[in-house]
C-alpha cells in the first residue's frame, strides 16, 4: 500500500494511516498548485498573473516542506528558504516592473 | 504514534487545506484586490501551519528553528509583497470592482497636501 514508509514496529499501520494522511495533503497542495497556474494561464490582466506566480512560490514552498516530512530528510529544508527568498524578491521586481510601466504611459 | 503525530497531521491537512482556499479564492475572486486578499493571508496561513506541522515533526532542534525562521519570514515578507503590487497596480490604472464601495486610497489621493494637518499642529 505504502511504498515508501518504513514498516517496522508493531504500530506500523498507525503509522501507515498517518503518512496516508500526509500523502492527502500533498495532494491538496498540488490541485492548490494546479489552481494557480488556471489563474497564469487565463489572467485577464498582467499583475493577475504575477499574484499567482507569487501564490505559487508560497505553494511550492508548503509542498517541499511537506515532502521533507514524508520522506524524513533534513535535506530539503535549505530548499524551502531559497524558494521563499526567491519567490519575494522576483515579486518585489515584478511589483517594480509594473509600477514602471504604469508611470511610462 | 505519540500525540506530537496527531498534532503534526492535523498541522498538515490544515495547512494544505489553507492553501486549497487561497487557491479558490484565486480562481472565484472577482477582482484583483480581492484575489490579493484572499491569496496572501490564506496562503501565508497555509505554508505556516505546514511549517509549524514540519517544526514539530523533527526531533533536530535546528531544523525546528529553521521551520520556525521560514514561518517568521513569510509573516514579514507577505504583506510587504502584496502591499507593493497592489500599490503598483492601482498607480498604474487598474480599477476596482465596480460593486467596492469603498476606495480610502483615491480619497487620500485627491485631498492633495494641503489638507493634511499642519506639523507644528500636532506637536503637543
Amino acid at each position: 500500500m505504502n511504498l515508501f514508509a518504513p514498516t517496522l514496529g508493531a504500530d506500523s499501520v498507525i503509522e501507515d494511516a498517518l503518512f496516508l494522511l500526509i500523502d492527502a495533503g500533498i495532494i491538496l497542495i498540488s490541485l492548490a498548485t494546479v489552481m494557480c497556474l488556471y489563474r497564469i494561464i487565463k489572467g485577464p490582466t498582467l499583475v493577475d498573473r504575477g499574484l499567482a506566480s507569487d501564490t505559487v512560490a508560497v505553494q511550492i514552498a508548503g509542498l517541499i516542506l511537506l515532502l521533507s516530512i514524508r520522506f524524513e530528510t533534513l535535506v530539503t529544508f535549505d530548499a524551502v528558504l531559497i524558494v521563499s527568498i526567491l519567490g519575494f524578491v522576483s515579486t518585489l521586481a515584478f511589483a517594480q516592473f509594473i509600477g514602471r510601466r504604469g508611470a511610462a504611459q | 504514534m505519540t500525540i506530537i503525530n496527531i498534532l503534526t497531521v492535523f498541522l498538515v491537512l490544515l495547512g494544505a487545506l489553507f492553501s486549497l482556499i487561497a487557491a479558490i479564492g484565486l480562481i472565484r475572486m472577482p477582482d484583483l484586490y480581492t484575489r490579493m486578499q484572499s491569496a496572501t493571508k490564506a496562503g501565508t496561513l497555509g505554508v505556516a501551519c505546514t511549517a509549524a506541522a514540519a517544526a514539530l515533526h523533527f526531533k533536530d532542534t535546528i531544523a525546528s528553528m529553521d521551520a520556525i525562521i521560514v514561518v517568521v519570514f513569510f509573516f514579514l515578507t507577505a504583506p510587504v509583497a502584496s502591499h507593493l503590487i497592489a500599490r503598483a497596480s492601482y498607480t498604474s490604472g487598474h480599477r476596482l470592482w465596480s460593486q467596492t464601495i469603498r476606495d480610502d486610497y483615491a480619497e487620500s489621493r485627491t485631498s492633495g497636501p494641503d489638507d493634511r494637518p499642519d506639523p507644528e499642529d500636532l506637536s503637543l
